[in-house]
């Protein structure tokens, strides 16, 4: 086939006159004279033109490792350039195409390896820098075109390097030492420079309240907000008093992530009172915050103050996620309780939503469309959905971590029938003795058929089940028997018709999976029997249209322990 | 529902619409004009190029929605291909050059990343000499501008 630049197949990425490379290249060619390049020996046909598409050979560019962990571990790989670098000697295009490439993301590790003047030739090509200390770099880096930047208080013109990118799309700020404040030069710099920032992170900082106010007035389009160990001192001094007379708020947040060590600082849900269109709250627990002790887990009173102001804040509020690493939920840490995970799901209703409110004063009682409570998932980021009638809201997912899925949770749920799409739920089993472990999967499997009989939207549904055991308890019954008990009480699932007609996804996994733990070592190993295979159910009799669930039927699973 | 696809040499293909929504071209075609029996014509794209294609789809028409991930981060970025993509994709090389155009022109990014994925496994290894020899690339540079890059990058050499 012949090459035709003009033909729809052919998606050009042009590259500007006015770029950096196309500048290099002719500085480049105008200083070693105008010798004609030479043809290339051994050729023995065209060259396919899809490898003269620069949009294609960067795609391409874009496989070709750049890092390694052999010999070095997944969180800090090892920089390999060598091939990449090759691929930019094969033809002029290839060199404009993928050189972009080597430099787009710099970090502290790349920098011991780069001769310090390739990295001052090369810094107008940086995109992304993670720059948390000094060594290696050159004293000055005329990085220019950040849209990411991670940076510390420890760099040296740190306040400078945030000037001059006034084009940054993403700042991470982590303090010098936990808990200290941001310099006056540097909240000077990120007041001046933040105009087109969209996402900001603050780790290990302590901020006062007014102060993190004004830096967010000076971020216009900011849209996620992140927070680590980050301590908000909310006093109400003048100017807090201030900002909620003004009745501040930050229209553009969408997003706000409260990450480990979130439970032991209430100021930080100050802030979600200022942000009106909130859609999604992470909660990340974390297992240690920095100085290596255990986070304190989520009282029941911060739950209630939590969910109140996201109720009367937070109207457009779609997804809440509850993160719990692995080794917290061995140690039984951070998991919440029922109760607790009822209050936030409530916080949340399927009604209209109202015409968002402009003050955290003024809030009528919230009324949003849509929740979910999630682990290490992400759920669907609905539309907007003002004015719109719950049938016809968009989708919702639930996933949690449970220790038990009790009336109150199966209510709070069923209460979201009419818009739920996707249930993905692990059911945490303590210290299971095998006829322990079955009889509480029997009752968590009864609340779940009610919940499936109601629920006519649902497309996914899975349910996996976390059964640890002590490593020396002797609790790894692998009989026939247990098997059979484990899957008779799978069976309850069937029992009622369900309403979901539209189902695409049926998962039910961990029924014969203990993890028995070792808790001096907090390391676990896994046993699994294989499984005794059934005559598939078929789906379509069990799919009828059901009238109203019973409630009564709801059952309280009996407590373990 | 089932949309019909007509080829550049004319052959007419009908998929399942889940199927020819793999191509986000194909899916804004269909939601702006609406469902109809007409055929859609892709006159880039050969019948048997448009035959590897549509098998593509058709395996993964129940793989969830890509969603953005950290592959624009190099440190976190995986080359790795399932093993059925990996049976596929071992074709010619026009044929696979040609299955890269397609799903970049039908917009199927999921192809068209395997497509790369598989050009890049080629590339591994390679001096910039092989891999023009392996691709047929004329190389364009003068000597000097070979000497200036190679010596520029020379730190690199051991990595």
């Amino acid at each position: 086939m012949s090459y035709n630049p003009s033909s729809d197949s052919v998606k050009k990425l042009s590259v500007p006159q006015s770029s950096p490379d196309v500048a290099f290249k002719t500085k480049f060619v105008a200083r070693l004279g105008s010798s004609s390049p030479r043809p290339s020996q051994g050729q023995h046909g065209p060259t396919h033109r899809a490898l003269l598409i620069p949009e294609v050979v960067a795609r391409i560019g874009h496989f070709i490792p750049l890092y390694s962990t052999y010999l070095s571990s997944a969180a800090f790989p090892r920089l390999t350039p060598k091939q990449l670098l090759r691929c930019t000697r094969v033809c002029r295009l290839w060199f404009h195409v993928l050189t972009p490439l080597l430099w787009a993301v710099v970090d502290d590790s790349v920098a011991r390896m780069i001769p310090m003047q390739a990295i001052q030739r090369n810094a107008y090509r940086i995109r992304s820098l993670y720059r948390l200390h000094n060594f290696g770099w050159p004293s000055y880096v005329a990085c220019t075109k950040l849209t990411h930047l991670t940076t510390s208080s420890w760099i040296v013109g740190v306040d400078e390097l945030i000037r001059q990118n006034p084009s940054l799309e993403r700042l991470e700020w982590c303090s010098k030492a936990p808990h200290t404040d941001i310099s006056v030069r540097v909240l000077s710099a990120i007041q001046q420079s933040m105009g087109r920032l969209r996402e900001l992170k603050l780790v290990e900082c302590t901020l006062k309240l007014k102060d993190l106010l004004m830096i967010l007035r000076s971020m216009p389009v900011l849209r996620r907000l992140e927070f680590e160990q980050t301590t908000i001192q909310s006093s109400r001094d003048l100017y807090t008093e201030m900002f909620h007379s003004a009745q501040l708020n930050f229209p553009n947040i969408r997003h706000v992530s409260l990450g480990r060590g979130f439970s032991e600082c209430e100021g930080l849900f100050e802030i979600l009172a200022f942000c009106p269109r909130l859609e999604r709250l992470d909660l990340d627990s974390g297992t240690t915050n920095c100085d290596g002790r255990l986070t304190r887990k989520l009282s029941a009173q911060s739950t209630e103050t939590l969910a109140t102001i996201l109720s009367r804040s937070c109207p457009r509020l779609r997804a809440i996620e509850y993160w719990t690493p692995l080794e917290s939920s061995i140690q039984r840490i951070h998991l919440l309780s029922g109760d607790q995970y009822t209050s936030l799901v409530k916080a949340i209703h399927t009604t209209p939503v109202s015409e968002p409110r402009t003050s955290p004063k003024s809030m009528a009682p919230s009324r949003v469309n849509n929740a979910c409570s999630s682990m290490n998932g992400i759920r669907k980021s609905p539309v907007e959905t003002s004015g719109i009638e719950p049938t016809s809201a968009t989708p919702v997912s639930f996933k949690a971590d449970l220790l038990e899925l009790d009336m109150s949770m199966t209510v709070a749920l069923m209460d979201l029938c009419h818009t739920l799409e996707t249930i993905s739920l692990r059911i945490h089993v303590y210290e299971c003795q095998p006829w322990r472990r079955h009889e509480a999967s029997r009752w968590n499997f009864k609340n779940i058929s009610c919940i499936l009989s109601a629920c006519q939207g649902l497309q996914t549904f899975e349910l996996d089940f976390l059964a640890f055991s002590k490593a020396d308890g002797g609790f790894s019954d692998t009989s026939t028997a247990s098997v059979l008990t484990a899957n008779q009480g799978a069976l309850m699932l069937f029992e009622d018709s369900w309403r979901c007609q539209g189902l695409k996804r049926l998962s039910i996994s961990g029924l014969h999976r203990t993890f028995h733990v070792n808790y001096h070592s907090n390391s676990w190993e896994r046993t699994e029997v294989p499984q005794i295979q059934y005559a598939p159910i078929r789906m379509k009799e069990l799919l009828q249209v059901a009238e109203t669930p019973d409630l009564s039927e709801i059952q309280d699973e009996p407590r373990s322990g | 529902m089932t949309i019909t696809l007509t080829s550049l040499d004319n052959v007419e293909f009908k998929v399942d619409k889940d199927v020819a929504e793999r191509s986000i071209l194909i899916k804004n075609m269909i939601d702006d004009i609406g469902e109809t029996d007409a055929p859609i014509p892709l006159p880039n794209v050969s019948s048997a190029v448009l035959t590897k294609v549509i098998e593509y789809c058709e395996h993964h028409r129940h793989d969830p929605p890509q969603v953005q991930d950290e592959s624009d981060d190099p440190r976190k970025r995986s080359n790795d291909i399932e093993e059925w993509d990996m049976k596929f994709m071992q074709v010619d090389q026009e044929m696979l050059f040609e299955i890269i155009l397609a799903a970049n022109y039908l917009d199927i990014k999921p192809l068209l990343d395997v497509g790369c994925k598989t050009v890049a496994n080629i590339i591994k290894g390679k001096t910039p000499e092989e891999i023009r020899k392996v691709f047929n690339i004329v190389n364009d540079f003068t000597p000097e501008e070979e000497a200036q890059i190679k010596k520029e990058n020379e730190w690199a050499e051991d990595r």
